[in-house]
């Protein structure tokens, strides 16, 4: 039914969500922006690849130990730059970002700006919805816990959730971790299911079309971001007309200013979807459909 | 967090019921070959070229019979000169479009990225312009059976260059500034360096500048304290302008010696003054009588020169009659055949003269023109061979 | 070598005093970074280009449609994306990525309509010639930039510390609201400073683009470095913008000279995080508490 093509972009979309969220996690609910998180992209990929190609290992081991270095990349990181003030954090990713990738472009033993072929395959789409399912629903609950509760008052009003007793620092650290680890897993996810691996796939770009995501969706919705990944991600694939890249950007940037002069909790706001939403939705659909009585309550 | 789950499981599904029906590839009336390319940003000029190009030589093949009794249906997608986009490209060509070969691309990242999906599918590709020998030989010495190519290598274009200056322009020191982001410009510093020592000459340093970089006077002035003979700089044709430009305010007149990003009107046009007397291997002789024909007939279709931004236009051609040549004797488009009969072949009538493609490493070996700029214009002073 | 590396990293610490000026005067008033700067750059650029390739090869002439041209894109910018912020209150971060929608939808403008392809100035403004001195070469085009900014960045500190409007921006650059509050028309005064730092971007601008060809992402190639420049002379300082320009300038020139060419901007960019993390205020800049 559906050929290997879509099937591939499909499977692309279901990574880089992972990313998505990452990001989603850290800006969404900690008020932090990263201008670099490609970077941690990077190092959970090229981790996982060497892991594979070099060291024998199994797929699954390349995976973890990928996303493993991504997070103690983003923790040792994070470590001093998270107590400094949010532009300055984010002057320092964008910087991060930039260094990561060019000690991998300097670094021939990882294939330097030539990239790294034949890393190990074996990404199905399977595989990647599985990962996705239960990530999603790991985030979900982490967010409705008190962890996730500390993350978002953090970000409604930091200095009110210090007075509260929130250990600011820690639950910076422990979101940037999450994030990380996310970031990672989706590069290594990605070299894997490319069987190649650039320096020039985690350039600056990619961690704007990242932040972009987020911050159309909503950057405090999971759901928000979840949505911004299924339509932005496949975009390009479905707009192969002429000029049509250069405008998708020119059309993204104007977005990103319109919405946050608009509405800058995005297109969802802070809301996530509920099952009462959306069986309320169906049945005023229903209702007008048939013309029947409602049973009562919506 | 289940609405959350049943969320992403509906669009999941939605999206894939939208993209289930995929077209109808078993279609036995035309021969369908597919291009991927730089059809926009900063490498539009190359992609674009073989493009035309290529549309050209598909109309005058179907104008005269097509190929095995069909005509040829050509279709094409813009890989932006991003990895990613080039794999999409090619699986779109494979499974949307059933074609049984591609062209293309022009970049070694997206060769790379290609070549994973053409090896799986089973589908031929020849790389008009991807120059790293690891696009059809991988790390461990094995051709990639489904990826072919028509221009030359790093290795080689860096050997021919060194040779000659070496042994033809007597120079024996000479510095190399190279961009440390691109696998072109890295491999090419490799393999000049690697040729020049070995016929005994002297790298003085090689010195490394990031892709967007634009001012070069560090790294210049630091070349220039060393009194080189020559400067050997294969960058793409904006960093050849300025960094040409900044060498001669510096005051360094050392010779600059190049490889074929050199070839641009765009170098001309700029920097004139600087590049006076540099000395650099196109890939193709472009005042050979034998592109003649080609060079009118592109002029006659698009009102512009098949050249101005560089050869890989001719590479086109060549890609598409080496792929015709093989589907020929193949004598079916079916990709596997097809791939069989591109290994090995031989005197395919190429552009400028007959080509073949090595049996092991899938490359071919062409001569090269090395032309150097006299009074503003670019002239071939000599033909050389290329080795192995 | 050495001269030649220290006037190399003057010419190129110049050009990054321009933008990093005005960056941190916006920074210093409104307290966020100003990523659509570039925006103003690379314009400029692009008009400077085409006023020496058809109208008039000249460059005072550039110099000042330059100069008029960044302040009028850096006032556009400021009440159509920033003002309407500023109004609600918004918070900082808002603004930087309000700042950043905006680059890059410039930026991928300019390559619809213009081509990615850059665009060199008219060969006569290219070779102006360059002076010996001693073992040490200068190109003439960069003593004017020198020159230029010199005069531009003098005239600006007089303006600052002279003027009326001056003493405004420099009581505003401690507390807007509170400035609003004596009865400085606040409003007013950032739009004059959105305007005195396009016109230094619209000048940096025009100056690259003879260096370095005009070309859409002139602009953000550029402003990191402004960034760095402006942290590392701190945040809000303008003599420290202008000495951690040229020090960066410097810097980088002789990393790459002596060190090694292709790490420079690793280099750079552990600087940066060094000074965020060790010393966050810079050379010059004043401390200031976390905001609320």
């Amino acid at each position: 039914m559906i050929n290997s093509y879509w099937l591939g972009i499909m499977t692309q979309t279901g990574i880089y969500l992972l990313a998505v969220l990452g990001v989603c996690i850290l800006t969404g609910f900690t008020g932090l922006f990263s201008f670099g998180h490609a970077g941690f992209m990077a190092i959970g990929g090229y981790v996982s690849a060497i892991a594979v190609k070099y060291g024998d290992l199994p797929l699954v081991a390349g995976l973890l130990l990928g996303t493993a270095a991504a997070t103690l990349v983003g923790i040792a990181i994070g470590t001093p730059t998270l107590k400094l003030r949010g532009d300055y954090f984010l002057i320092a990713t964008l910087g991060i970002g930039e260094a990561i990738r060019m000690i991998l472009e300097n670094w021939t033993f990882v294939g330097g700006a030539k990239g790294l072929t034949d890393v190990g395959k074996g990404i199905s789409f399977p595989l990647v919805l599985l990962i996705d399912v239960v990530v999603i629903f790991m985030l979900a609950n982490f967010l409705r816990s008190k962890h996730g509760r500390n993350c978002i008052a953090i970000r409604e009003n930091e200095t009110a959730a210090r007075a509260m007793g929130i250990n600011i620092f820690r639950y910076k650290l422990l979101a940037m971790g999450i994030s990380c680890a996310l970031a990672g897993l989706a590069g290594a996810l990605l070299g894997h299911y490319m069987n190649y691996l650039q320096p020039t796939m985690f350039n600056s770009v990619k961690s704007n079309e990242l932040l972009i995501m987020v911050i159309m969706g909503g950057f405090g919705s999971l759901t928000g971001s979840i949505i911004s990944a299924l339509i932005l991600v496949p975009l390009p694939e479905v707009l192969r007309i002429g000029s049509a890249q250069e405008w998708r950007m020119v059309i993204y940037g104007l977005l990103v200013v319109l919405i946050i002069i608009f509405k800058p909790t995005g297109l969802m706001g802070y809301k996530e979807f509920s099952a009462k939403g959306i069986l309320a939705f169906f049945s005023r659909l229903k209702k007008n459909a048939f013309k029947r009585q409602p049973k009562g309550g919506e | 967090m289940k609405k959350v789950i049943a969320l992403l499981t509906a669009a999941v599904l939605s999206v894939s019921l939208l993209a289930g029906c995929n077209s109808d590839s078993a279609d036995s009336g035309t021969i369908r070959i597919g291009f991927v390319g730089p059809l926009t940003g900063d490498s539009q000029p190359w992609g674009e070229a073989q493009l035309n190009e290529i549309k050209l030589c598909v109309e005058n093949l179907n104008n005269n019979g097509g190929v095995l009794g069909k005509e040829v249906e050509l279709f094409y997608y813009d890989n932006r000169a991003d990895n990613i986009e080039s794999a999409n490209a090619a699986k779109r060509l494979i499974q949307e479009d059933g074609v049984c070969a591609i062209l293309g691309p022009n970049a070694s990242g997206a060769a790379n990225a290609m070549a994973s999906v053409c090896d799986e599918n089973s589908v031929p590709m020849i790389a008009t312009n991807a120059t790293n020998p690891s696009v059809t030989v991988d790390d461990d010495g094995n051709v990639r059976p489904y990826v072919f190519r028509v221009c030359l290598t790093d290795t080689q274009f860096g050997e021919s260059i060194a040779s000659y200056a070496y042994s033809e322009m007597g120079l024996r020191n000479v510095a190399i500034l190279y961009e440390v982001g691109s696998d072109y410009s890295m491999g090419l510093e490799q393999s000049f360096t690697a040729s020049f020592e070995s016929l005994g000459g002297t790298i003085l340093t090689t010195e490394g500048y990031k892709t967007d970089d634009v001012d070069f006077r560090a790294q210049l002035s630091a070349i220039k304290e060393l009194n080189p003979d020559a400067i050997f700089l294969p960058a793409l044709y904006k960093q050849i302008v300025l960094a040409t430009n900044q060498a001669r305010e510096l005051g360094e007149d050392a010779i600059f010696l190049g490889t074929d990003s050199w070839f641009s009107d765009d170098v001309l046009a700029a920097a004139a003054a600087s590049v006076e007397g540099a000395v650099f291997t196109a890939a193709i002789d472009t005042e050979s009588e034998e592109l003649a024909d080609i060079k009118a007939e592109y002029l006659d279709a698009y009102g512009e020169e098949i050249d101005t931004m560089g050869t890989t236009g001719y590479y086109g051609y060549d890609a598409f009659m080496v792929l015709i040549a093989a589907i020929e004797k193949a004598g079916s488009d079916d990709p596997t055949a097809i791939r069989d009969a591109l290994e090995g072949i031989t005197d395919v009538e190429g552009c400028i003269g007959p080509l073949s493609l090595d049996a092991d490493t899938h490359n071919t070996q062409r001569v090269v023109a090395i032309t150097t700029v006299e009074n503003g214009a670019f002239k071939t002073i000599s033909l050389y061979g290329g080795s192995k | 070598m050495f001269i030649q590396q220290l006037i190399n990293g003057l010419a190129i610490g110049s050009v990054y005093a321009l933008m990093t000026v005005g960056y941190s005067l916006i920074y210093s008033l409104m307290s966020f970074t100003n990523f659509a700067h570039g925006v103003v750059v690379t314009v400029c650029a692009y008009v400077g280009y085409f006023v020496l390739t058809f109208f008039i090869t000249n460059i005072p002439v550039g110099i000042l449609v330059a100069l008029v041209s960044g302040v009028a894109v850096s006032v556009l910018i400021e009440l159509s994306t920033y003002r309407p912020l500023l109004l609600r209150n918004a918070k900082r971060l808002y603004l930087c990525i309000a700042g950043l929608g905006l680059s890059i939808m410039v930026e991928n403008l300019i390559i619809i309509i213009l081509s990615g392809r850059f665009k060199s100035y008219p060969s006569e403004v290219l070779s102006l010639g360059n002076l010996t001195v001693g073992n040490a070469t200068i190109g003439i085009i960069d003593l004017v930039i020198l020159l230029v900014s010199v005069v531009a960045l003098v005239c600006l500190e007089v303006y600052i510390r002279t003027s009326k409007d001056g003493l405004a921006i420099r009581g505003a650059s401690f507390s807007l609201d509170h400035a609003s509050i004596m009865g400085i028309n606040t409003d007013g005064l950032m739009i004059k400073v959105f305007a005195i730092a396009g016109a230094l971007a619209g000048i940096a601008g025009f100056f690259c683009g003879i260096k370095y060809t005009a070309y859409p992402k002139l602009g953000s190639s550029l402003t990191n470095k402004a960034f760095i420049s402006a942290v590392l002379g701190g945040l809000g300082s303008l003599p420290g913008a202008i000495i951690g320009s040229f020090i960066l300038g410097i810097l980088e020139v002789l990393v790459s000279g002596y060190i090694s060419s292709t790490l420079r901007d690793v280099f750079s960019f552990s600087l940066l995080v060094v000074i965020l993390l060790v010393k966050p205020t810079g050379l010059l800049g004043k401390s200031s508490e976390d905001k609320a």
